[in-house]
């Protein structure tokens, strides 16, 4: 690899980090793993003068189970994949973790890199929005949080401003059932597109609370809202499926590419959020 | 430690290990355009100070095209004159002692472009009006024949395509270029050192005396090493002009966009067959993605296909058309198969196809039209042995029948044309108790070291520990030819073969009598390049069973039976299939080289061209063959390009079987399965 020159900074804590990014700012770039900054630095797609590694920064690597579920940015996402709290607690995060790319990014990237970066490609944005996370964000003036949904906003463009750390995942929507169904062509481990689903039912077996994220269908990961909406109160039969992806095509955007047409993108699309739905629902019940 | 051993525990050393005293590090700046005017070029070294054009001689099965049309005007330009043509071609050269402060200045190039229209498919260039422009080469073979004059019940056509896939070895290219008082000596990653030599001497006008070329260790090739590149002589041209030595080695993505691709081809075929299943006549379209330049594979490659395209069937009428085209992308060039794959994924389709409809077993239709007699299709290929024979023994050996009714399961027959042609060199040098051997042909990654081991442990007597196998160097072996073409045991192994009864004379010369302890307590040397004017063919078949699994096709089972003459190493045989295998495995699953259709280059690493993860290996490989008479010294027939030929055929059918969806394309896309 042949990167422009940059400085590398590698902080031990969150005051020495502020610091730093409050002198850089947008000259700089925190490296929370390195999936996505890597390859662009080395390609030589971007040029960061200076990089501040976080991990060397201690209190940032976490999974706790509170009142919610607390995930720090800086967990591996395998460790993430591996963790027995996530796994009890948060299946479609669990399920998801272990979808990401291979084994060795798995062991380097971070679900917090994931989130910050907002590659439209990226899995984690997607499984956020369907799990409403919350994150807290934390800079040399203070702490607030923004929820998942208030902080995507457009391929690699986030709520965070160049002097702001995410410093920690909250969910509550624990203790629903949930997958991530990714589809990939078999020369990439980056989604073609990918759906999110985390489901809790009521004692009838229609749906209480639906969460549903996309990957790699718009400029950045989509809350299917409307989608959640309708099926909401609604026990999930194919015809309900069915009429739940005519409102997803709203909410999306496919284009003609060298991975196939539009239409046949969403024949794929298609046939994986029904029978998607029909799974999670399956096994909700 | 022999030299498997070496490469596998890191001590190999490859161009980019090699470091030379004041060496200066060479960097690209190539097209970003797919066709553009240059109106101006600013910094580095560019065409205004370097003006040259190079020529590739790859030489695989050159002399079966028969073109004699001047092929001068399609030349590549070393360094872009005034156009570029394709998106990756170089333009210029920077140079420094650092590898990064290199790779920095190439933004100080500054390079006025006018884009201009380009023709980036086949399709497009079909949909000009005038074509002849976009004709790099044109044949026609076997003979054009009257639909009225054939006898048949039924006529089935259909259209097929390979998209451009590239070796992707897990090295790229890469060269050191050192001149020093006169002399030229030049390190480089290669299957022939000499194929790189007359390259240099050609170009830069300079006598064999005054250019050494030595192979580096070499981490693949398939094909795309096989040639001349413009790097190598911008290298040569800057160590002459710097008196420094020039490193190239490129990245990824520069090997993506501008090493020689190979496939890309699409056909047009028509069968005419009777209700019984037997095929009378063939025609077929057939049309190469040569790209911008002829790169030396380009021209005659449309050829090669056409010319086999019937491979192992006795068809009466066959009437072939096939063109090279001139598309706005890189140069085509081999790449393992090259042409063998393609054609016969055309005929072994129509089979499937012409089964399907007559309700007729794949494989019973297929012995049908092999024959119990050797003959001479129409297109001039001369089939030796009866072919009948043969698939019947294969698929007994596969126990085909049994297999067929409980597995979706598809099968091939082809016959492999190696590169036997014009033979090749081998020395044999014995000193201080050990033998070293040379062969006019690079190995690359194969382990050539193995059968030349057991041809001089076989004929000499002398430990294999005590042998070893040389990189390529002209100084040490002064002619050659080169490794690819599935030639290197046909006829590196029959060179050394004749080179062991030469060096076994001497001994006895001087002795009276052989014996091993004569020939290594002494000093003996003797090298000879052995002529090979003849072709030596082999029958070769395959049987893939799979089944899909969410929406992806897993390979159960993988068998081959394929006669290969000799077998001269047994783990050179088996490492040459399975990785063959794999490779005709990713042809059908997943890899190519996409472009945009204004000829962006829209992948840029190893993952996104598509290579196989360890996941679509085959579950089982059922490696089996029969060893047939040979007529060189080695007594072997070919075998590296067989599984890249009989894969891609038999995998699809077995894909189809599953799906009921018929397969016309290479690699199958995303939404076929659902």
């Amino acid at each position: 690899m042949y990167p422009d020159k940059f400085q590398y900074f590698t902080p031990g804590d969150i005051a020495s980090l502020e610091e730093l990014l409050d002198k850089y700012r947008d000259d700089s770039k925190i490296l929370a793993g390195g999936q996505s900054i890597i390859p662009l630095l080395k390609m030589r797609f971007t040029s960061i003068p200076n990089i501040i590694d976080i991990s060397n920064i201690k209190g940032l690597n976490f999974i706790e189970l509170n009142d919610d579920l607390e995930i720090g940015p800086m967990a591996r996402t395998a460790e993430v994949a591996a963790s027995n709290i996530v796994a009890m607690n948060c299946p479609l995060l669990f399920d998801a973790a272990g979808k990401v790319a291979d084994p060795q990014v798995r062991n380097m990237g971070t679900v917090g890199g994931d989130i910050c970066e907002a590659d439209p490609r990226n899995d984690m944005p997607a499984v956020m929005l369907a799990l409403n996370a919350d994150f807290e964000i934390t800079n040399s003036s203070g702490k607030r949080t923004v929820n998942s949904t208030e902080f995507f906003k457009d391929a690699y463009t986030t709520a965070l401003d160049s002097n702001d750390i995410l410093t920690k995942i909250s969910i509550k929507n624990i203790g629903y059932h949930g997958k991530y169904f990714k589809f990939t062509t078999m020369a990439s481990d980056f989604a073609l597109f990918a759906v999110a689903i985390n489901m809790k039912l009521n004692s009838d077996e229609t749906v209480k609370d639906i969460g549903i994220g996309l990957t790699n269908v718009s400029s950045t990961a989509v809350k299917a809202n409307e989608v959640e909406a309708y099926l909401k109160g609604k026990k999930i039969d194919e015809k309900i499926s069915e009429e739940a992806f005519s409102k997803l095509l709203n909410m999306i955007e496919l284009d003609d590419d060298y991975n196939g047409t539009k239409e046949e993108k969403q024949k794929i699309l298609k046939k994986i959020f029904v029978n998607g739905l029909k799974e999670v629902y399956g096994d909700s019940k | 430690m022999n030299k498997k051993e070496i490469l596998a525990n890191g001590m190999g050393r490859y161009i980019d290990d090699i470091k030379l005293p004041g060496m200066l590090y060479m960097n690209i700046y190539r097209s970003p355009y797919a066709h553009a005017k240059i109106k101006n070029i600013k910094g580095g070294l560019n065409s205004s100070e370097f003006k040259s054009y190079y020529k590739s001689s790859v030489g695989e099965m050159a002399e079966l095209s028969g073109n004699k049309e001047d092929k001068t005007k399609f030349l590549e330009p070393s360094l872009a004159i005034d156009e570029v043509k394709y998106y990756g071609q170089p333009i210029a050269a920077v140079f420094s002692e650092n590898r990064y402060e290199s790779e920095d200045l190439l933004n100080s190039i500054n390079v006025d472009f006018e884009p201009m229209e380009s023709t980036c498919s086949i399709d497009a260039a079909l949909g000009k009006k005038d074509i002849s422009k976009y004709t790099m080469a044109k044949y026609e073979l076997g003979k054009k024949f009257d639909e009225k004059a054939v006898d048949h019940d039924i006529v089935l056509e259909d259209t097929f395509f390979n998209e451009r896939v590239i070796g992707n070895s897990i090295e790229t290219r890469g060269c050191i270029a050192d001149y020093k008082d006169g002399m030229l000596t030049f390190y480089v990653s290669t299957q022939s050192v000499h194929s790189v030599k007359g390259g240099l001497m050609n170009t830069l006008n300079l006598d064999k005396d005054h250019v050494r070329v030595i192979q580096a260790d070499t981490g693949g090739a398939f094909g795309s090493k096989g040639g001349f590149y413009p790097e190598y002589l911008i290298a040569a041209y800057a160590s002459m002009k710097y008196k420094k030595p020039v490193k190239w080695i490129e990245t990824r993505s520069e090997y993506l966009s501008a090493a020689y691709a190979g496939r890309g081809v699409k056909s047009y075929a028509k069968i005419y067959a009777k209700n019984n299943g037997k095929i009378t006549g063939l025609e077929a379209k057939i049309y190469v993605d040569a790209g911008a330049y002829d790169a030396g594979a380009g021209g005659f490659s449309s050829y090669f296909i056409g010319f086999q395209v019937t491979g192992p069937y006795r068809i009466e009428n066959v009437y072939i058309e096939s063109s090279s085209i001139i598309t706005n992308k890189s140069p085509v060039g081999p790449y393992r198969g090259a042409g063998r794959p393609e054609a016969s994924f055309i005929m072994e389709r129509m089979m499937d196809l012409l089964a399907d409809k007559l309700n007729k077993d794949p494989a019973d239709l297929r012995l049908l039209n092999a024959s119990d007699e050797p003959f001479t299709s129409p297109t001039g290929e001369k089939i030796e042995e009866p072919t009948r024979p043969f698939f019947k023994k294969a698929l007994d050996e596969f126990d085909y029948y049994n297999v067929s009714k409980n597995n979706k399961t598809g099968i091939s027959f082809f016959v492999l044309i190696p590169a036997s042609r014009p033979g090749d060199s081998a020395r044999i040098q014995v000193k201080n108790g050990r033998v070293n051997v040379f062969l006019g042909g690079d190995t690359h990654g194969q382990g050539h070291e193995f059968f030349a081991r057991n041809i001089i442990n076989e004929m000499l007597g002398v430990d294999r520990e005590l042998v070893t196998l040389e990189n390529g160097d002209t100084s040490l072996l002064d002619m050659g030819v080169g490794a690819w073409g599935s030639r290197s045991a046909i006829a590196g192994g029959s060179a050394l073969a004749v080179v062991c009864e030469k060096i076994r004379d001497q001994v006895i010369q001087k002795y009276g009598v052989y014996n091993t302890d004569n020939l290594l307590n002494g000093e003996y040397d003797a090298s000879e390049f052995y002529k090979i004017d003849f072709d030596v063919y082999s029958l070769n078949a395959n049987m893939v069973t799979s089944y899909v699994k969410d929406g992806k096709a897993m390979i159960k089972d993988w068998h081959s039976y394929y006669d290969l003459g000799k077998v001269l190493d047994k783990s050179n045989v088996i490492g040459q299939i399975e990785g063959g295998a794999l490779q005709g495995i990713g042809q059908v699953l997943s890899e190519s080289l996409r472009y945009s259709d204004d000829g962006q280059l829209i992948i840029s690493s190893i993952e996104e061209a598509g290579l196989l993860n360890a996941e679509n290996i085959p579950e089982n490989f059922h490696i089996k063959w029969s060893e047939g008479s040979s007529k060189v010294p080695s007594h072997a027939k070919g075998l590296g390009e067989s599984p890249t030929i009989g894969t891609p055929s038999a995998l699809v059918r077995s894909i189809e079987l599953s799906t009921n969806k018929r397969i016309r394309e290479t690699p199958i896309k995303p939404d076929y399965f659902y």
